[in-house]
């Protein structure tokens, strides 16, 4: 039984950091920018699919296509603040607005992609190394899960490190809790969102890797659940609580594998519920988020 | 300039819509067929669809995505009675009284509607706690639920294969005065106090409660209200297309009312039959275009998505330039 | 001293710090503002009082940036202010400390100061104009990494205070420091003010509700009532004018 939990566990975690790495990059944007980008879950597709390109058809090392698909991720994050974002900031459009126009960029690149692409699965460039799998007593450890763990690691902890102790980090924290005051200290509001998306948008980057090596497959709608589940990992951690949102993310991956493996096959097509049941609950009776948030809590409610 | 002329007169008003509407259901029922009767006449659902979001998410202030799953429980539950028994025995496994009968329409969309209130009681709730983005998200996680609840309960709604031979009972008469009978309401109840509440509540909330308005029965009372036009859409689109499965009022859908009611003008109700009217046509006149054709010797090869692609990209735009949608408030 | 709707004092040669010209504003269509106009010297002291209401605050927002002009000038050492962002006011030495104290009570307090620090070039002038508040504010170096939410309101506003100092600012906006402070406090507070403008040659423009504490600490004030200025002059000499001593001073 221990061993089938732990196993469920080792399963889990490539899809907890996918949420997780998500999870952060909604958080950091909803903090700083103050809007949710609903076209967050399409960022990570395209890095997703750039890779397959780069990685599958030009035949370029996965090293290569990885970063490719980062700096990709990044720039779609700079277009999204430069196109869409900034210029509904900057004509003082109400939270709605901006949030249809997220949603409306979310539809744009996922059926864009959709229409050039069409559905059709794709394979994402894995190296045949990393298809080893360990076995440690009875449980089997693949290797892409190790170094998908490792990644992730690494980048929460040089995330959460540029967000707590960098001049620039502290500047967005302020930014997240007090717009007003913390422009009046001399942080430029377009100069701060523009390093939010470039932070979100690679770290969905990075998420699209992590996609990449636990599932190996790349294709136009897959975006859609992962955002959506990952700015539920945000709300969970606590909105603009860095820490919060990964571990949010963590947390919803693992429930959603534990539901699968635990779940009497009748009930297997409600699995997709139990992860809204989740949401509903913790609105409802703790919206502020299983930890800190960061910014004023009246903000959070409209 | 229009809106100016009519706007003091509600006999001009009710005149000129009244013409409007008889006009569009006779060139709908006798004037055309295929494609373009299915424009009309889903237009006209569609836009007593964008008139509830108007409801809420303009007067109320409460934007709610909810009403796929509204619908689609008005839409099921009516053609369960609606349904003849013969298809009903074959495909469905229903207690035995239910599975024999077969209701007219009018008490089947009674029933319909009955039903998609108590299922927008599931919003009403979440929303006296919650606003702004947390709300809208629970709304989709909602819709998200109602639909698998659809494709799980196999014995009542056939799954993901949805049902059949569902009577056609939906004509343009019923489309247009549908449309027609929810304006005069939404008129008449905007003007009375309790529309005029409303939109102080959905305005600010703290103001509508220091002048002693009960703002959590306004809002209930704006889902109520809302619930009960979806619903009656709900079950004129099945009873028009002929059947039903757990997709057709999914996240997609939601988007091109969103569509709608966002291009055409969220602050108007005239904005809501614009932006269907709009985004209507252009889901179903584009999609030859979608299927690839040739041009001057060039295959244009099929672009499935081209329609979202191309509205979505409108919506952004108008988003950032024309916030407001088409028709705008007067000023 | 005059009584009358508001000019350039005295005709002054129009080398002052900062000069507000002609200044109409409000919040979306509602006119706070018509046709303010107030100069600040380096080096002084200068209070905008008024009741409630007055505008004493939009101007601050005003000339700070955080709300745009609809007419009229801000000229802050030599240069029209009108078309900059706030943070771009910031840099050329203006510094704001809002109502309420606007700090960060996600942060501690010395990250507070970091961000009060963020228009500086190098570390050096940051620990260099950290010390020098710390020698103002003592308090604040022993609560140095505690949430800056956590603190009491006196020691709040010390914070407000020597983070708008980090700056390096050659100007400095208060908007009501006395704000819900105890009388010894306030005075404490004022002492400070008054102190790190004789060291440091910081312009302060402060806006109070206080007459007594303001038009003791500063050597001119005008008085705004309705969103236009109608007296202004020294502070000693406002402090008997009947009009003050009767609407504010309760004499």
């Amino acid at each position: 039984m221990i061993n089938f939990i732990l196993q469920q566990i080792i399963n889990a975690i490539g899809y907890g950091c996918i949420l997780g790495l998500l999870g952060i990059g909604y958080t950091i944007i909803y903090g700083v920018a103050g809007l949710i980008n609903f076209a967050h879950g399409e960022i990570f597709m395209i890095a997703s699919i750039v890779a397959y390109l780069v990685g599958y058809l030009m035949q370029a090392s996965f090293i290569y296509a990885s970063i490719v698909a980062i700096i990709t991720a990044l720039c779609c994050g700079l277009l999204l603040n430069y196109l869409i974002y900034q210029p509904c900031i900057k004509r003082r459009s109400s939270v709605l607005t901006i949030f249809i126009a997220s949603f409306g960029a979310s539809v744009f690149l996922r059926f864009l992609l959709l229409m050039l692409l069409t559905d059709r699965r794709r394979p994402f460039p894995i190296p045949l190394v990393f298809e080893h799998v360990f076995s440690v007593g009875e449980l089997r450890v693949p290797l892409k899960d190790v170094i998908t763990l490792g990644i992730s690691i690494v980048v929460v902890i040089i995330t959460v490190y540029i967000v707590k102790y960098t001049r620039t980090g502290i500047a967005m924290r302020a930014f997240a809790f007090d717009k007003e005051t913390a422009q009046v200290m001399g942080i430029s509001l377009s100069r701060i969102t523009t390093i939010a998306f470039v932070l979100g948008g690679s770290l969905a980057g990075v998420a699209a890797i992590v996609y990449g090596l636990t599932f190996g497959v790349v294709y136009p709608t897959m975006g859609f659940l992962p955002g959506l589940y990952g700015f539920m990992a945000a709300v969970i951690g606590g909105i603009g609580n860095v820490l919060g949102g990964f571990i949010g993310g963590i947390l919803l991956g693992f429930a959603e594998i534990f539901t699968v493996a635990f779940f009497p096959p009748a009930l297997s097509p409600l699995r997709p519920l139990l992860v809204w049941v989740i949401l509903i609950l913790i609105m409802l009776f703790k919206p502020t988020g299983l930890f800190k948030p960061n910014i004023k809590f009246e903000e959070l409610r409209g | 300039m229009l809106h100016s002329k009519l706007k003091g007169r509600p006999m001009l008003r009710y005149i000129f819509c009244f013409v409007l509407l008889i006009l569009g259901a006779v060139f709908a029922e006798f004037f055309v067929r295929g494609v373009y009767k299915d424009v009309l006449i889903l237009t006209a659902i569609n836009a007593i669809v964008c008139l509830s979001a108007v409801v809420t998410n303009t007067f109320a202030g409460q934007f709610s995505l909810g009403f796929g799953g509204i619908m689609l429980t008005a839409a099921y539950t009516a053609s369960l009675f609606t349904l003849p028994p013969s298809y009903k025995m074959v495909f469905l496994n229903l207690p035995p009284f239910l599975a024999r009968l077969q209701w007219p329409f009018i008490p089947a969309l009674l029933l319909g509607v009955l039903f998609s209130v108590l299922a927008s009681l599931f919003f009403v709730f979440p929303s006296f706690r919650l606003r702004g983005h947390y709300f809208i998200l629970i709304t989709l996680g909602l819709n998200v639920i109602f639909a698998n609840l659809a494709i799980n309960l196999r014995d009542w709604t056939h799954g993901p294969l949805g049902i059949r031979n569902i009577p056609f009972y939906t004509n343009a008469w019923w489309a247009f005065g549908g449309l027609g009978l929810t304006l005069w309401f939404l008129d008449r109840f905007i003007s009375s106090r309790f529309g005029r509440a409303l939109i102080i509540v959905g305005r600010d909330e703290t103001l509508a409660a220091s002048l002693g308005i009960n703002v959590l029965f306004y809002k209930f009372l704006a889902f109520l209200v809302s619930s009960i036009i979806q619903g009656f859409a709900g079950v004129l689109w099945v009873h028009y297309i002929g059947s039903m499965h757990p997709n057709v009022f999914d996240l997609n859908f939601v988007f091109l009312i969103v569509a709608m009611y966002a291009l055409g003008g969220s602050q108007r109700l005239s904005g809501a039959i614009l932006g269907a009217a709009i985004v209507t046509a252009l889901t179903h006149l584009a999609r030859p275009i979608q299927e690839g054709f040739t041009l001057f010797g060039y295959t244009i090869p099929p672009l499935m998505g081209l329609i979202q692609v191309l509205i979505a990209l409108l919506l952004i735009i108008v988003m950032i330039f024309r916030p407001e949608g088409i028709i705008r408030r007067k000023i | 001293m005059s009584l009358g709707k508001g000019d350039l004092n005295g005709g002054k040669v129009n080398n002052a710090l900062l000069t507000v010209h002609q200044l109409v504003t409000g919040y979306g269509r509602a006119l706070v503002l018509n046709h303010v106009s107030l100069t600040v010297d380096f080096p002084e002291i200068v209070a905008l009082l008024g009741a409630n209401g007055a505008g004493k605050t939009t101007t601050l927002r005003a000339i700070i940036g955080l709300i745009p002009c609809w007419e009229g000038e801000i000229v802050f050492g030599g240069t029209c202010i009108n078309q900059l962002p706030p943070s771009d006011r910031v840099r050329l030495g203006l510094a704001y400390c809002p109502e309420g104290r606007g700090i960060f009570a996600n942060l501690s307090v010395l990250e507070n100061l970091r961000v009060g620090a963020y228009t500086l070039r190098n570390k050096r002038d940051f620990l260099k104009n950290l010390h020098d508040v710390f020698a103002l504010f003592p308090r604040l170096k022993e609560r140095l990494h505690q949430l800056a939410g956590s603190l009491s309101g006196g020691e709040q506003q010390m914070l407000a205070l020597g983070r708008a100092l980090m700056s390096n600012p050659k100007m400095l906006l208060l908007d009501e420091p006395s704000l819900g402070l105890a009388p010894i406090l306030v005075k404490e507070i004022y002492s400070k003010i008054v102190e790190l403008h004789e060291e440091q040659k910081i312009s302060i423009l402060l806006v109070e509700q206080n007459v007594d504490i303001a038009l003791t600490a500063s050597h001119r004030a005008y008085v705004l009532e309705k969103g236009q200025i109608v007296l202004y002059g020294l502070s000693s000499d406002l402090r008997s004018h009947p009009v003050i001593q009767t609407a504010y001073l309760g004499g």
